[in-house]
């Protein structure tokens, strides 16, 4: 059976490990690749096209947004329906013990 | 085609790009922050009557977050856009990972426990129209 891990402190050494890692490459020497070097010069060569995809990126944000806000009030709700109904589930539990 | 993208690219620009981003960035940053706190609530309600410890770190790592997550609204260009957004959401991800993996052993107890309560909302409910149609139905 699989059995998952349960380390101490897990939680705080993931974020540091990741805090780790953005320092090491924000603050780390970076020159540009090839591929970065081609991407600016298309980039620069189609500014129009650019700003079409950065619109169509600006739209699919939208149904993203509207996934987050819809996928947060189903577990607001099914908090809320679990947190009125646990008690209840309690007393059900005592009573068929009693 | 070419004329659509070339009109659409004449009306956005790069500007415009960052205004929306920091509406949008600003959006889903606050439903993921709501998110990650309801996730841990649940954690933490079907934790409780299995007799397991709250979890506490996650709530202190998410409040961290919330104090970066102000500045998205007014961050002044791209590059400090995206670092904010990264500083904010990938401790996000790493709660929900965290939480996933730290109470996947205990999955089978939570599920149980959840039905449980489901069977205990239609033991408590007075009367269930649908049943009691399906009843009246059923009998002879």
């Amino acid at each position: 059976m699989f059995v998952a891990p349960t380390p101490r402190c897990g939680l705080p050494r993931l974020v540091c490990l990741f805090f780790a890692a953005l320092a090491l490459t924000t603050f780390g020497a970076h020159a540009q690749t090839a591929a970065e070097t081609v991407y600016i010069q298309a980039v620069q060569a189609s500014q129009t096209q650019n700003n079409a995809l950065l619109l169509y990126l600006r739209l699919a944000g939208i149904f993203w947004i509207i996934l987050e806000w819809t996928a947060a009030l189903v577990l607001w709700r099914a908090y809320r329906l679990l947190a009125t109904q646990l008690p209840t589930l309690k007393d059900i539990e005592h009573g068929s013990a009693h | 085609m070419e004329a659509l993208i070339n009109s659409l690219g004449t009306n956005f620009n790069a500007a415009d790009y960052l205004y929306w981003s920091r509406i949008e960035g600003s959006l889903w940053t606050a439903a993921d922050i709501i998110l990650c706190l309801y996730v841990i609530r649940l954690a933490n309600l079907l934790r409780a009557p299995l007799a397991l410890r709250h979890h506490v770190i996650p709530y202190i790592v998410l409040a961290l977050t919330v104090v970066p997550a102000l500045f998205i609204p007014i961050v002044p260009h791209g590059a400090a856009f995206f670092r904010l957004e990264v500083i904010v959401t990938i401790p996000h991800f790493l709660i929900l990972l965290y939480i996933l993996g730290i109470n996947l052993r205990h999955g089978p107890r939570m599920f149980a426990l959840i039905l449980s309560v489901g069977a205990g909302i239609r033991h408590t409910s007075p009367v269930n129209p649908d049943t009691s149609r399906t009843n009246e139905s059923c009998s002879p």
